[in-house]
């Protein structure tokens, strides 16, 4: 390589000055509630609902407010936010000043029973016009049978029929009459009629017959076909006697029924004289039950089995009972708001019941029943979108619906032909409603790319954060809000330094000084147990030390692998030096999550390098133990070292890294500083500082950059460093852009106030690199040339011979 | 159900080849066998008449509902008369097992007229079901069997066409203030815990009556006496008015209430069962004794 390094576009960056460690007001933000006046939350004014989101409260106002189809709302955001709780309470304030929706029943419908009629009526009448109808039938079944037992009726109706009936006798007694004239007797047989000859009042037998003259056996035989003839014609007439009675008897008991019912329909009829459709039925049943008034003059005998007795089914009069599908007489004034936290098919958009009669499936109107779908309907329905999407059909039925704007009952064991029994279509009914879904934003984001009907039926986005912003104000807010949860779940109230702590810890959720978390559920769990904690101690408010107590034994709850690997490490199973310095090796930092608690543990990494063709081998990569982000950041190394220090020539070095002792899996990028650290002090030769550890990532051109969960990294390794003994060496080098999240449990705050540790934050390479190995960086001089005994001068150094021995056994190879 | 309701009478005889072998027939005369605590005995009569014409060579018959004429044949015959009496013995049993009741059924070939007189006794009651549609009882062997019911030392049930009353009082017409049949009501009143309506002639001093009554066991407060201008049908419809009766008790033979057609207007115009009593009121205890000897 011949090239002049000061002909080159060298990589120059200014260095900035070796930082200090982080003062002690830097590593945890005090709560400033100092403008509200209060000694304990009782004399706070309570908050609630959607504190804190006022993107998402527009969002919901916005989405409540218009009624145009497709503007549902889809709230999305973590369920630990209480989305749902404040959704509701915002929904049922504003469904309080809407109309009360209408009730729905269904009818029977007496031209096609299987098509039940879905009718309407003003919010709360529903039930009236049931009672109304069961009242009519349940009177009609006493006031028919008399009627049709009354003498009136009955004499009529003897008339008629004895009229027939002597018809009928009088047809056969002239016919009688004529054969017994001609010595003929009619006889009835088992199947008939048949004729014979009689003498003195005596069929004559066979024997007899036949020692009559010829003569007179053929007169007989002669008036017995004249007879047949006769007799033929006479029972011919009788079907069409019988007929004409019939008619006769229909006609009498229409006219005595018809009678009869005037006065109780017409009635009914003036209270629901507002409501032609229901008139339209009245007069539909009056009409059914003049046809059929023999099922209650011929009523059955009550049913041996209470359960049907009970449901009322089976009965042959339930044809004329009202089937109460929704009815808002049930509820308070405005409009509904309806959860459904189940919303299978069935219970979205109802279903038909059937009963087990005698081995078969049976069902009528009146076995309909809502689903949730009815019951919101003309108000808001609240449904958990991941709940939705796990049940079967119910989200195309919910779309369909929408889409439709009518609630069809959709019996999906007839669809996939599981069942063939008779079942109903009954008619859809008119849905008008707000739907509401709930759901985190992976579920949202998810369904949003992969359904494009999401735009066209949820087009309001309600998208609750997380946080907000620490200002002296929010604090305020968020001390209401605490003070509205204790007085909600009837807690004892906090004073004032419970509710700063409270307000701090706050903070510390949203692992961010300049934020406070509005997981409100989070803060609400810490607030009943301090509450409990307040109760054991036999106070009647809480105090700081009841919070304190609260979030420790949350901690210690979850601790038990936390403290399972601490003594791993104190044990020296686990190899972890927090004293002394190493080559190529050094603390990186780490933070496990489970089950909602996190916690950060020290682990050490360890670089080897040798001559090679500038690979760097991540030995968790190799064995896919890395994950991508982790093989992403191990990669940018590489970016590094080409950029600063292969200017004119390959970088000929292999090296390898690893977590030492992980055997589980290992991602992200936050240990690539720490990595970085290894493999250049395993070039230069030069030993790290075991007594600090590294967080952070970093960037090709030696910026380190921000990483999550800086708190517990910090933690995990200071009670390490308590349990061996503090020197007042040891530290943490975090990324300087992670010194705003910083809020440090209050012995890390007191150590590091007390010089026993400290956190440095670190905005490059070059500033970690001097304080992890007491040497300066140094910066390449115009001439290209790095500062003597600096570290990144004796880093190129090593590549340079490791170039040199590469290009050796090239030549020797390329010999042989 | 009333058990050996004590006022001479054992059996509800009922002839089944000719009439009442309906269902719905036969369970209203079960139920008066039960209501009167009578033993029910079906008779099913095959006519030797009809047998006889079968072995006529040109006997024909003209089969319903097909109205079709055809030979007749006496193998056939035979065993369409045994079908028929199978099929009414089966709908006998069915009546009387839905109401727990022992009965009795014979099957018998002779005149049905002399059949019914012979097998009946002063101890049985004969029922004389409704016309059918047809209206044969005119035909010879149907008026037979009524004339031998209406002369029969029994006593006569005659049903109205239709299935009548399940509850409703038991009425009685005395024929004069020392009528029997006041007892026999009464105590059919009591075994149906009815009420018992009581028409009396003018002359009757009711608290004699109602002193009879009550020693029959029935409550003062159940009996309700009302006078008869005459013993007309016109005047005993006069007298039940309004009532909703279940069976009116009247005794027969005596005119005019008594005849047989007086009896049958009722029933008609009524719609309630009629039993007419003959006029020496309860068969005489002799003659009770002289059936169960026979039997």
């Amino acid at each position: 390589m011949a090239d002049a390094p000061h002909e080159l576009q060298l990589p120059l960056m200014p260095v900035p000055p070796a930082p200090a460690p982080l003062p002690r007001e830097a590593l945890y933000r005090r709560a400033d509630l100092t403008a509200l006046e209060f000694e304990t939350t009782t004399d706070l004014a309570p908050l609630g609902g959607l504190t804190g989101q006022p993107r998402a409260a527009d969002a919901i106002n916005f989405g409540t407010g218009i009624a145009q189809q497709g503007f549902n709302i889809f709230a999305i955001g973590s369920s630990a936010a209480h989305i749902q709780q404040s959704v509701r309470a915002r929904l049922q304030e504003a469904a309080s000043g809407k109309p009360v929706p209408a009730d729905w029943v269904y009818v029977n419908n007496f031209a096609a029973p299987h098509r039940p009629v879905a009718l309407s009526l003003p919010g709360g009448r529903a039930p009236a016009l049931e009672k109304a109808i069961h009242d009519l039938i349940e009177e009609l079944k006493i006031s028919l049978p008399a009627i049709f037992e009354g003498e009136d009726y009955q004499k009529r109706r003897a008339t008629i029929e004895q009229g027939i009936q002597a018809k009928n006798q009088a047809a056969f007694a002239a016919l009688n009459e004529k054969a017994t004239a001609q010595g003929v007797a009619i006889l009835r047989t088992p199947m008939g009629f048949g004729m014979a000859p009689v003498q003195d009042g005596k069929v004559v037998p066979p024997d007899a017959f036949n020692a009559w003259p010829e003569a007179e056996q053929q007169a007989v035989r002669d008036a017995i076909a004249a007879l047949e003839k006769e007799l033929e014609e006479t029972l011919r007439a009788l079907p069409r006697l019988e007929k004409e009675a019939r008619d006769a008897v229909r006609t009498l008991e229409r006219e005595t029924a018809q009678f009869a019912l005037a006065q109780p329909f017409e009635e009914l009829k003036t209270g629901f004289a507002d409501l032609p459709k229901v008139l339209a039925h009245i007069d539909a049943i009056r009409t059914d039950l003049l046809e059929n008034v023999q099922l209650f003059v011929a009523q059955d005998a009550p049913s041996d089995n209470p359960a049907l007795a009970a449901m009322r089914l089976g009965g042959t009069l339930e044809r004329y009972e009202v089937n109460v599908l929704v009815t808002q007489a049930d509820h308070g004034a405005g409009a509904p708001v309806i959860e459904e936290p189940h919303p299978t098919l069935a219970t979205l958009v109802g279903r038909i019941e059937y009963l087990q009669l005698q081995g078969a499936l049976v069902t009528n109107f009146r076995l309909i029943k809502a689903g949730a779908l009815h019951r919101a309907n003309g108000g808001t329905i609240l449904l958990d979108a991941r709940a939705l999407l796990t049940e079967p059909f119910s989200w195309t039925a919910l779309k369909r619906a929408l889409l439709r704007r009518e609630v069809t009952i959709e019996d999906i064991s007839r669809f996939m032909g599981l069942t063939t029994t008779v079942s109903l279509e009954p008619d859809p009914i008119p849905l008008d409603v707000k739907v509401v879904l709930f759901a985190d934003r992976t579920l949202y984001y998810m369904l949003a790319s992969l359904d494009p009907d999401i735009g066209q039926f949820f087009k309001v986005l309600a998208d609750f954060d997380d946080e907000i912003e620490r200002s002296p104000a929010n604090e305020a807010m968020l001390a209401r809000l605490i003070a509205g949860i204790a007085a909600q779940n009837g807690l004892k109230p906090l004073d004032r330094a419970a509710a700063v702590r409270v307000v701090e810890h706050a903070s510390r959720l949203a692992d961010d000084q300049e934020k406070l978390t509005l997981l409100v559920e989070r803060v609400q769990d810490l607030v009943i147990e301090a509450s409990h904690w307040a109760g054991q101690s036999g106070r009647s408010v809480i105090t700081q030390a009841d919070v304190e107590q609260a979030i420790d034994q949350q901690v210690r709850r979850a601790s038990r692998l936390r403290e399972r690997g601490q003594e791993m490490i104190l044990r020296d199973v686990a190899l972890i030096d927090t004293t002394g310095s190493r080559v190529g090796q050094i603390n990186g930092l780490s933070v496990l999550s489970l089950g909602g608690y996190a916690f950060g543990r020290p682990s050490r990494i360890t670089c080897r390098v040798h001559p090679g063709a500038g690979k760097i081998v991540d030995i968790e990569r190799e064995v896919e133990l890395g994950g991508p982000l982790h093989s992403k950041g191990v990669l940018i190394l590489s970016g590094f070292l080409a950029g600063r220090y292969a200017l004119d020539r390959p970088i000929s070095v292999a090296a390898s890294l690893v977590f030492e002792q992980s055997y589980g899996g290992v991602d992200g990028d936050s240990a690539s500083s720490a990595e970085l650290y290894a493999l250049l002090s395993a070039l230069a030769e030069i030993p790290l500082r075991q007594d600090l550890a590294v967080t952070g990532s970093v960037n090709q051109h030696g910026v380190v950059q921000a990483i999550g969960g800086v708190n517990e990294k910090i933690e995990g390794y200071f009670d390490i460093c308590v349990a061996r003994g503090l020197t007042g060496s040891q530290g943490v080098l975090i990324p300087r852009a992670n010194a705003a999240h910083l809020m440090l449990r209050a012995d890390v705050v007191a150590a590091c106030a007390a010089g026993r540790f400290a956190i440095w934050p670190i905005d490059t390479i070059d500033q970690g690199i001097a304080l992890l190995t007491g040497r300066p960086a140094g910066e390449r001089a115009p001439d290209g040339v790095w500062p003597e005994g600096s570290v990144n001068r004796m880093v190129e150094e090593r590549l340079a011979r490791f170039a040199e021995a590469r290009r050796g056994a090239d030549t020797k190879a390329d010999i042989t | 159900m009333s058990q050996g309701l004590d006022f001479g009478y054992r059996r509800l005889l009922v002839e089944l080849a000719l009439s009442a072998s309906d269902p719905e027939t036969l369970r209203s005369v079960a139920q008066f066998a039960r209501l009167l605590g009578l033993e029910l005995h079906g008779l099913f009569i095959e006519d030797e008449a009809l047998l006889a014409l079968a072995d006529l060579p040109f006997a024909r018959e003209i089969r319903l509902p097909t109205h079709e004429w055809g030979p007749m044949d006496a193998g056939r015959l035979e065993h369409e008369l045994q079908q028929q009496a199978n099929l009414v013995r089966r709908r006998l049993e069915a009546a009387v097992q839905a109401l727990g009741m022992t009965h009795g059924f014979e099957v018998l070939r002779g005149d049905p007229g002399a059949c019914l007189a012979e097998r009946s006794c002063a101890t049985d009651i004969i029922v004389i079901a409704p016309a059918d549609a047809a209206g044969t009882r005119s035909l010879r062997t149907s008026a037979q069997v009524h004339e031998a019911a209406y002369h029969a030392d029994a006593a006569t049930l005659l049903l109205p066409p239709r299935p009548h009353r399940q509850r409703g009082a038991v009425v009685v017409v005395l024929a004069d203030p020392a009528d029997p049949n006041l007892e026999t009501a009464a105590r059919i009143a009591v075994a149906g815990e009815e009420r018992l309506l009581v028409l009396v002639p003018a002359v009757t001093e009711t608290a004699a009556v109602i002193a009879r009554t009550t020693a029959s066991g029935l409550s003062g407060q159940r009996i309700t006496v009302r006078s008869l201008a005459g013993l007309q049908p016109e005047d005993v419809m006069a007298a039940l008015g309004g009532e909703h009766e279940r069976l009116i008790v009247m005794t027969g033979g005596a005119e005019p209430a008594g005849g047989i057609d007086a009896a049958s207007r009722i029933v008609a115009l009524r719609h309630s069962a009629v039993l007419m009593v003959p006029p020496r009121g309860r068969p005489r205890l002799a003659t009770a004794r002289e059936a169960d000897e026979q039997s």
